[in-house]
């Protein structure tokens, strides 16, 4: 240990910080794609795909398999509001543990065109 | 705030609570599938098993539900770690091969005898690799001709040779299989780019992208990890590794490679990147 190490050992205060690590044996789910780590956490899925769309169904088949509870924002290149999270997330018991943004490139160069086309 | 609690205040430290890398700790990295049960009864090769990633590695394909056989050049070890997989996963199919990944010959001899094996690999993972001592001097005038062959041959010719053995059966014999190749970040870092190791890496993600391109049929990726918890950063079982080397303040574990390789074996490495099909794990802020 250097003298200035040891100096600030004597002059400072210790702060404490924990590596990022996941020591929980989750359950084990044969058919989870995330080793069960989405079990019963809460997931908030913002999105610019049309509700009714497959890729939409084939996230939500996805996420019942991961066993999670989770909401969906659709929402287009217009900005989406706080009420909408709110309304969301409502139903939720406890916190949002995780966000997941899924934007389909395709729907918004769609768009994007249409705006041209308004335009001209 | 008092002058005296100012200055105390600048003296203030970060301490670390230890984080021990024990069996429990491990056992939660392997805990649950990662894969869906996409690699159920698949037969997965493993060059470099018998230790560090590639029992990692080993583990987690016996986890899913796959046939492992797992390559090295020390019989001994080889036996031992297949004992050990044994006794951490019931009822899984593993065996082994010896095979010196620096020697052509024994390559080939190997990848034939497993052409006449009932069904061939679906999977094949390049983990073999050597970090030597002359690859921490980052000088290329210190090293010498047969350092750098060494390291050279390992870790680029021999994984070149697997994987364009492996690629032509599978391609040949229409296996719709994968093929990882394990590089590391010293492939892209400056730190490492005149070491025999970084080059070596370096040559081995170029060939892989080359080799995605070339099979089109095949799922050929390649992972670039950072630091990891093995004996080539001098850290093992029972050791505490907490390291200031990342945002995770700790080297990742060994298991979190085999999660990303066996994520990608199961056939969405065939979504990443079209021309190199890369991959870095490493969670660090810079190179």
């Amino acid at each position: 240990m250097s003298i200035f190490q040891k100096i600030r050992r004597v002059m400072g205060t210790a702060q404490i910080k924990e590596a990022i690590s996941d020591p929980f044996i989750y359950k084990d789910n044969k058919k989870s794609f995330a080793g069960n780590t989405l079990e019963g956490s809460n997931v908030l899925i913002v999105t610019n795909c049309k509700e009714a769309s497959s890729e939409v169904m084939k996230i939500k088949k996805l996420l019942d398999t991961e066993k999670c509870n989770f909401r969906f924002i659709y929402v287009g290149i217009e900005e989406f509001c706080i009420s909408q999270i709110e309304e969301s997330v409502g139903n939720f018991i406890g916190r949002v543990d995780h966000i997941i943004n899924i934007l389909d490139v395709n729907i918004l160069h769609g768009r994007a065109v249409m705006q041209i086309y308004k335009c001209l | 705030m008092s002058i005296i609690k100012k200055v105390r205040n600048r003296f203030n430290y970060v301490e670390y609570s230890p984080l021990i890398y024990s069996e429990e700790l491990r056992e939660a990295y392997l805990s649950s599938s990662v894969v869906g049960n996409r690699l159920n009864s698949k037969t997965v090769f493993i060059t470099g098993g018998a230790g560090g990633i590639g029992t990692a590695i080993a583990l987690r394909f016996a986890k899913e539900g796959s046939r492992v056989i797992i390559a090295g050049r020390n019989e001994e070890k080889l036996k031992r770690t297949i004992e050990y997989i044994k006794n951490r996963v019931i009822d899984c199919e593993a065996g082994y091969r010896v095979l010196d990944i620096e020697s052509l010959e024994n390559i080939h001899s190997v990848v034939d005898g497993l052409k006449n094996q009932k069904g061939y690999i679906d999977i094949l993972v390049n983990n073999a690799g050597i970090y030597m001592e002359v690859d921490k001097k980052r000088k290329f005038r210190d090293v010498s001709e047969t350092e750098f062959l060494s390291g050279w041959r390992t870790n680029f010719e021999g994984t070149k040779a697997m994987m364009d053995a492996v690629a032509s059966v599978m391609d040949e014999r229409q296996i719709k299989g994968s093929i990882i190749n394990i590089s590391s970040i010293c492939a892209d870092s400056r730190k490492f780019q005149y070491t025999p190791y970084g080059m070596a890496k370096s040559a081995m993600a170029e060939y892989s992208g080359y080799m995605r391109k070339k099979y089109n049929s095949l799922n050929i990726c390649c992972i670039k990890p950072g630091a990891v918890a093995t004996v080539m950063g001098n850290l093992g079982l029972g050791d505490n590794i907490v390291r200031t080397c990342n945002v995770l303040n700790h080297p990742a574990l060994p298991e979190e490679i085999a999660a990303c390789t066996a994520f990608l074996a199961a056939g969405f490495g065939r979504y990443l990147n079209k021309t190199h099909g890369e991959i870095t794990v490493s969670a660090s802020e810079n190179l």
